[in-house]
């Protein structure tokens, strides 16, 4: 099947030539490791968080149009927006501890046929 | 004696359904072993399918005469022009995506599968959509089964099941509503100028309700929707990506035709678009979670198809047509996933990015379409259905929308880009994905953003876009109310996910199954038909047994009587038995004599 690619090496093993240059890593690709760091990380959630309150402030300078009374609530997309996020993984994690099984629930019941 | 020339210019092409050449094509890649010319047909195919769209005129044609019915393979108005033509262009991103793939019969049955979408869709008559419709059950089984395995065939039978039964359903429904409509098989209302706002088929009657429920089990509606989430992420890197494109969007189609202004599917599609948002986000399969989303935004469309108004429809043809796109763009970036690594599971991904940057790339461009940023082509489609929600008064509707778009920003708009190709270090160094591949993917991304784009007349972008829609009503995506509102979504959504993951609140994903309504028939319905078979075989057994001990008791008995050594002859000598054979003949010959 084509959808099968050679077995991932061990986690530490460097696909690097002899030569020391790595072969498949892309050179572009190297300058956006520095969002792996946890400050680079805590800036990008500073950004967000001073963009949501620029945002949110504009409510009280550019009049929204609104056509229900739910959408008249000052600064409802924010609340959703915090709120329907925090809600998902919250129930999301309701579900998980409700309905996870293993992961190979289906297969340990029968000798074949229909399920799998 | 005259004589005959042909001549292209005497064809009426725009009497030619854009389905033929992609189901010719289909047909001809089956035959055809060499993988570069199927390669080649599956670009000419719809190349060809474009040329009949593009020359195709309003009204019905292409009428076909079967005994005494009347199959009409060509209805070409506003809804079926903007369907048709995304499903064109998804067979031809398909087509290329999968140029590297060498597998014939995954080359055949997409374009099959491709083609009998577009016929369902230029379908005049409800016969013809089912022919086209158990066309698409058919030809797709392949793709979910075609990595092999028990696990994935046994998927495709259950997807095959139903799928059929899908199919066996339409088939029921257009029998009795013909049956109660004078023999009337016509499909749905024509989208001439405008909607009456009214369903055509009615569904309190048993034909009205068997087509609905056809209707919408390939729609995927609550309760019906978990073949979805069962095969898709079955099936190899590109059948996932074929899949994605038709069968649902084919169904909505099927669903505005055929059920616009129905309000019962305004709630149907509320809870559609919201409750798969919670599945989504505690899957490890990150094409499992791009399934789930994929109900979620079938959701919105079925919520535009039953307000029925122009607005909601016109949002419904648009959000189906950049659906296509961005959908079928992100199951591309996660098959390059899978392709290169051999795994979507998001507990075993991150930091692809270093990699597979264009990937990365395309990626982040389907999660902004999918998520309604500003300038990408959700936005524009997204829009015009909830606004038609707020307009016609359906605030909890709107409400469920707006808290699904949520949704849809956290599982397809981060979840799935982050987990794939940023978050923690996977040690995973894989290629970039071949070059058809990112091409396609280029492709999508462009169209995601450049559908969307609000350019000068004569350019293109929107205008161009909302003219292919079914009504002219002259919408405008780009106030300053919608853009500060869906920003404000945004980056609201963007912050709270970025804090929870900065304080550990994020839950880790890890490999589970997640039951969901598939156990009714995997658990349950199996467990019925092991216990019926169970029951079935002891009757069976016990039947036979019965019949075998009294067979045995009766040829007992009759050795018994007329055995040499058996009663009978024990009590009758040979020359009286003899006698009496003679007696009894005679009279019996005596007998017949008299009574002829």
């Amino acid at each position: 099947m084509n959808d099968t690619p050679p077995a991932p090496k061990p986690a530490g093993t460097s696909t690097a030539s002899p030569s020391g240059a790595d072969q498949h890593t892309h050179a572009g690709a190297r300058s956006l490791s520095w969002t792996e760091s946890k400050t680079a990380r805590d800036w990008i959630g500073l950004a967000l968080g001073v963009l949501t309150a620029f945002v949110w402030a504009l409510e009280w300078v550019i009049h929204r149009h609104a056509y229900g009374e739910i959408e008249k609530i000052t600064g409802v997309f924010v609340l959703f927006g915090l709120g329907g996020m925090v809600l998902v993984v919250i129930l999301g994690r309701m579900v998980r501890s409700l309905f996870a099984k293993a992961p190979d629930h289906y297969s340990t019941q029968r000798s074949g046929g229909f399920d799998g | 004696m005259g004589e005959t020339a042909f001549s292209l210019s005497a064809i009426q092409w725009h009497h030619i359904t854009p389905a033929l050449p992609i189901i010719l094509g289909g047909l001809l890649s089956a035959a055809m072993p060499i993988a570069g010319l199927r390669k080649l047909i599956g670009l000419l195919a719809p190349a060809l399918a474009l040329t009949l769209w593009l020359s195709a005129q309003t009204g019905s044609y292409g009428a076909l005469v079967i005994g005494e019915f009347t199959l009409q393979t060509l209805r070409y108005d506003g809804l079926s022009r903007i369907f048709g033509l995304i499903f064109i262009i998804a067979t031809a991103l398909n087509s290329i995506y999968g140029w590297h793939d060498r597998d014939r019969g995954q080359d055949a049955c997409a374009l099959l599968y491709a083609g009998a979408a577009v016929g369902g869709v230029f379908a005049g008559d409800l016969l013809t959509l089912f022919v086209f419709w158990e066309l698409t059950a058919l030809a797709s089984v392949y793709l979910v089964m075609a990595r092999g395995g028990a696990e994935n065939i046994n998927a495709g039978l259950r997807y095959l099941a139903i799928q059929v039964l899908s199919g066996v359903t339409l088939l029921s429904g257009a029998v009795l509503w013909a049956g109660a409509n004078g023999g009337s098989f016509a499909f749905g209302a024509d989208f001439a100028t405008s909607t009456s706002g009214e369903p055509f088929f009615d569904p309190s009657t048993p034909g009205g309700a068997l087509i609905l429920l056809a209707f919408g089990i390939k729609a995927a509606f609550p309760l019906l929707h978990n073949w979805v989430q069962d095969s898709y992420p079955r099936a190899s890197s590109v059948g996932a990506v074929v899949l994605s494109a038709f069968t649902t969007k084919l169904a909505i189609y099927a669903l505005a035709r055929g059920f616009a202004g129905y309000e019962p599917l305004i709630y149907a599609g509320a809870i559609m678009a919201v409750f798969p948002v919670f599945f989504a986000a505690v899957e490890n399969d990150l094409r499992r979670v791009l399934a789930y989303s994929l109900n979620s935004q079938l959701g919105f469309m079925v919520v535009g198809v039953g307000i029925g108004t122009e607005l909601a429809l016109n949002g419904a043809a648009a959000h189906a047509f950049v659906s296509v796109l961005y959908k079928g763009l992100l199951f591309m970036a996660m098959g390059a996933v899978l392709l290169r690594t051999s795994t979507v599971n998001a507990n075993q991904l991150g930091g692809l990015f270093k990699t597979m940057p264009f990937t990365t790339v395309f990626c982040a461009v389907g999660a902004a379409a999918i998520s309604a940023f500003p300038l990408f082509s959700g936005f524009v489609s997204k829009a015009m259905i909830l606004t038609a929600a707020a307009k016609e008064h359906h605030e909890l509707v709107w409400a469920m929308l707006l808290f699904a778009a949520v949704g849809a920003v956290h599982n397809a708009g981060l979840k799935v880009p982050y987990r794939a190709f940023f978050d923690r270090d996977s040690q995973r160094r894989p290629k970039e994905a071949p070059f058809n591949m990112l091409l396609a993917m280029g492709i999508a991304a462009f169209l995601s953003i450049y559908l969307a784009l609000p350019l000068p007349q004569g350019w293109g972008g929107m205008s161009a876009f909302y003219r292919l829609l079914p009504f002219d009503i002259g919408y405008d995506a780009y106030t300053v109310s919608h853009v500060l509102a869906q920003i404000q979504l945004l980056a609201a959504a963007a912050f709270a996910f970025a804090m929870m993951l900065r304080f550990r609140l994020y839950p880790q994903e890890r490999p589970a199954t997640i039951l969901d309504t598939d156990w009714v028939y995997r658990r349950l319905g199996y467990g019925f038909v092991i216990w019926a078979a169970a029951i079935t075989g002891q009757l069976w057994s016990g039947a036979m047994s019965g019949i075998g001990l009294a067979g045995d008791v009766l040829a007992r008995r009759i050795h018994a009587a007329f055995a040499p050594a058996g009663a009978v002859n024990r009590m009758i000598s040979d020359g009286a038995a003899a006698m009496w054979t003679g007696v009894l003949l005679a009279v019996t010959l005596l007998a017949a004599l008299f009574a002829a």
